[in-house]
């Protein structure tokens, strides 16, 4: 029963930092320029092929998607950001037209994958070196210690980059004020567009990462994957990156230790009964602005 | 003194209350043209089932300008979008399903319940409309992903389990045909009945300005509350048709996020806080998604994703909003 | 009906916007509020309408507490207000701004005649159909005080009304008060102009950093050395 224990707890926290992971991609854009990105579940999927593709298919390291996943999913967000953005930002709601914009970009994007891959479950395939590791009496495969360990250089880099740089204070600044940001002389355009493709490319990071942990996935996961980034960052706090983690690890650890206690179905209502309860006590989530609460 | 800072009317003003209620910028002819539309479109609508082998099509163009409707009432006229309006749809489908197979209720029986299921769920949802934004929205989707994985974990015998509830017989397809028709255009009349009363405007002005709406008196939660209740009651009452209509449900299907999503886009590409919008983004949406199911089966998906994305690009208001914005004179006889 | 406020306080976070203020409004007089920026104007003003709930103390409109009231309960009870920067409905046209006022079982007829008559008197009869996005600054101020015409409310609260406005406009606004005050309104105006509050107000409450600095009529205020010193001293 323990060694359960130790198991879930084990399970949770490699998925938390995960999932954390994928709510501080997203809320990066929520935050900073009110883009609610319906899409970022099938950008995250999208690198999930791409390990598909690169381990499955071409017998490489799945080490080696992560530059690939980011790289094509940094590109294909540049296009898309360059076409849309100015007018998804000058839309009168800014937040209901991305909604709708990035709704039917998911849709292609679900249906390119469908194309070209079907609509069977597909999973990540390659023998790593040795397939797993034995600690305390936990059998942990090598995969998840390998999807873990990136995620946990590329938190702490996020954060360095969000805190330490000017780009990053500039991200999180716009966060409380565009327009202050723009009198300051700050390029919002061109910061917008680079954080959007910055945050596209982590997606698809992500994407790799959770792949090497789930067992399988399909081109209609995505919209699973974007319900889960919202509720983690809204958990947190919008536009909060310290919150999106602590939101990715509460949801985490809910959903593992009651599917332990008492089962599967109850695992998933677990995490979102929890956001409805956290919500209900502090509106703007866990380490949100108050001024973003009725 | 003058009048206009008297505060109670007095009867000598007698002659000027004989005016009729002003319909604001609207032409008066417009709203008698639109009821016209309305009555027009019913009427075809029952004649459908004596010129058609299959009423499934129209069943559906009818949910689908209910559901948008009243989906409007809610995210058009109030800005809280409810990513979570599946929830209303699946807890009529289950409620009419569940009266009907196991306590064997007859048709109006099981509406009644779901209209009551669905009432009851708006009023136990209500505390949510204390949020904004995105956190309204993921919270109430929270919920309705809730609801459906309760529903899994009754037992078999209540709510039929993961596997659902299979319906068996007894209720008439082009009856449940004509009741959809009807709750559709019931849908549209409530909505339309708001625009042109003060209501509408105080909808409109809350939209634009919570505070100073507040200020002048306007009971903004009351009206939220209403608009919530209205929308949620509506999408359960489609609920309960459709799952009477197609003899099968289950919580994947009936709690589907694809509900939610499809009715927001529908409004949204008519045009929403608009009446007409709702109805003309449904009833484009539905006959694209039939003609490119039918022409293009893989490219579906892509050119639907296509469709709504160069929308919202090109006429981020709706087609029914960006009309108005465009050309004024239209703004007395569009609404 | 009075407004009566006694011992108000409220913080925000460690900042004491408000402390233990004290005036009273009384029918048919206008009373000034003066201070700088930041002095707790805008503060008192969200208290009594409702926006924001006090710390302590008590407000009473004609012996009733509407302390902590939801806005719309408020302006129920008989408050009315402008804002600074106007806030008029931007996305309805001038005349619905002023239909959308709670009816309160006044027949549309009437309440459509009493619209025509107030966009009369604050000169915007002929934008009666334009949306009020559209309109000038200016003429959004007036939009407000037509709505507060319609609104008719026993106590109003006038946040700078005057501020940016043209002469001819300030003509109206002036008649209108006069109107009010002959009507038995009781008038809250807050404004940086001292020069028409000496003018107009009964007695002047002047804030200083949330506290009362100094009250009462135009003539001890303006002699009053706490206020030289706080105030007015740059011009002494």
């Amino acid at each position: 029963m323990t060694s359960l224990m130790t198991g879930a707890i084990v399970n949770a926290i490699a998925l938390g930092i995960l999932y954390g992971l994928l709510g501080l991609s997203l809320t990066i854009v929520y935050g900073a320029m009110r883009i609610a990105n319906l899409a970022h579940g099938e950008m995250v999927l999208a690198g999930s092929y791409v390990a598909y593709v690169v381990t499955t298919q071409l017998g490489y390291s799945p080490l080696a998607a992560i530059p690939v996943a980011f790289i094509l999913l940094f590109l294909l967000a540049f296009a898309l950001f360059a076409v849309a953005g100015r007018r998804l930002q000058a839309a009168r709601d800014p937040e209901m037209a991305s909604f709708l914009f990035f709704y039917g970009v998911s849709l292609m994007v679900a249906s390119g994958l469908l194309f070209l891959f079907d609509a069977d479950a597909r999973s990540v395939i390659f023998q790593f070196q040795p397939l797993s590791y034995r600690v305390l009496g936990l059998v942990i495969p090598k995969a998840r210690v390998v999807a873990v360990g990136v995620a946990m250089v590329l938190v702490p880099a996020l954060f360095l980059f969000l805190y330490r740089t000017t780009s990053g204070k500039a991200l999180r600044a716009a966060v409380m004020n565009r327009d202050a940001l723009r009198i300051v002389g700050v390029d919002v355009e061109r910061l917008s567009l680079v954080a959007f493709s910055v945050s596209a490319g982590i997606a698809g990071v992500t994407g790799v990462l959770l792949a090497l942990v789930f067992p399988a996935f399909t081109p209609f996961s995505g919209l699973d994957y974007t319900i889960t980034g919202f509720v983690v960052i809204v958990l947190g706090g919008l536009g909060s990156p310290l919150g999106a983690l602590l939101g990715g690890m509460i949801f985490a650890f809910s959903e593992q230790l009651t599917t332990l206690w008492i089962g599967q179905s109850a695992g998933v209502l677990a995490g979102f009964l929890i956001l409805v309860l956290v919500v209900a006590i502090r509106p703007a989530g866990l380490i949100g602005q108050a001024e973003w609460k009725s | 003194m003058s009048m206009v800072m008297q505060s109670a009317p007095s009867a000598e003003t007698a002659p000027s209350v004989r005016q009729r209620a002003p319909l604001f910028r609207l032409h008066r002819a417009s709203v008698w043209i639109w009821c016209l539309t309305l009555a027009g479109i019913s009427l075809i609508a029952v004649s459908i089932p004596a010129v058609s082998a299959g009423v499934s099509f129209w069943f559906y163009l009818f949910q689908w300008i209910a559901l948008a409707s009243a989906l409007n009432l809610m995210a058009g006229m109030t800005g809280y979008v409810p990513f979570g309006f599946a929830a209303f749809f699946g807890i009529g489908a289950y409620a009419a399903a569940v009266l009907s197979q196991f306590h064997h209720a007859p048709t109006w029986a099981a509406l009644v319940g779901a209209t009551a299921a669905g009432a009851l769920l708006a009023v136990l949802f209500a505390p949510t409309l204390r949020l904004r934004g995105v956190f309204f929205s993921v919270v109430s989707l929270s919920l309705a992903i809730v609801l459906r994985s309760v529903i899994v974990l009754l037992p078999e015998d209540v709510a039929g389990g993961s596997s659902g509830i299979t319906i068996t017989g007894r209720h008439d397809p082009i009856r449940l045909y004509y009741l959809m028709v009807a709750v559709s255009m019931g849908a549209v009349a409530i909505a339309t009945a708001i625009s042109v009363t003060p209501h509408g405007l105080r909808l409109k002005a809350i939209g634009d300005d919570l505070d100073a709406a507040q200020i002048i008196g306007v009971n903004a939660k009351g009206l939220r509350l209403a608009m919530w209740m209205l929308s949620g009651t509506i999408a359960a009452v489609c609920g309960a048709l459709e799952g009477l209509y197609s003899s099968a449900i289950d919580p994947a299907a009936a709690f589907n996020i694809l509900i939610s999503t499809k009715a927001i886009i529908y409004a949204a590409l008519g045009g929403l806080g608009t009446v007409m919008g709702p109805v003309v983004g449904a009833v484009l949406m539905t006959i694209t998604d039939e003609l490119i199911w039918t022409r293009f089966p893989i490219a579906n998906l892509f050119i639907l994703g296509l469709i709504v994305s160069a929308t919202v690009l090109f006429f981020p208001r709706g087609i029914v909003g960006s009309l108005l914005q465009r050309h004024p004179r239209f703004r007395r006889w569009f609404f | 009906m009075s407004l009566q406020i006694s011992n108000l306080s409220k913080s925000y976070g460690r900042v004491r916007a408000l402390s233990d203020v004290s005036l009273s409004v009384h029918p048919g007089e206008v009373l000034g509020i003066m201070g700088v920026n930041g002095a707790g104007k805008s503060t008192l003003l969200n208290c009594i309408c409702g926006f924001a709930t006090p710390d302590a103390g008590a407000i009473e409109l004609g012996g009733r507490g509407i302390c902590g009231q939801r806005p719309d309960h408020v302006s129920r009870a008989g408050v009315g207000r402008t804002f600074q920067v106007p806030r008029s409905f931007r996305s309805l046209t001038v005349l619905e701004n002023l239909l959308v006022v709670p009816a309160r079982g006044e027949p549309s007829g009437i309440r459509l005649d009493r619209a025509h008559h107030a966009l009369e008197k604050v000169k915007l009869a002929t934008l009666a159909n334009n949306y009020a996005g559209e309109l000038s600054g200016g003429q959004q101020k007036l939009l407000e005080l037509a709505r507060i015409l319609i609104l008719a409310p026993r106590v109003v609260l006038f946040d700078e009304p005057l501020a940016g406005m043209h002469s001819d406009l300030c003509r109206v606004f002036l008649d209108e008060v006069a109107e009010m005050l002959s009507r038995s309104v009781a008038v809250m105006l807050v404004c940086h102009d001292p020069g028409i509050l000496y003018r107009l107000a009964r007695d002047i409450v002047v804030l200083h950093e949330g506290r009362v600095l100094s009250s009462g009529s135009p003539a001890a205020v303006r002699c009053d050395p706490a206020v030289i010193e706080a105030y007015l001293g740059v011009q002494h």
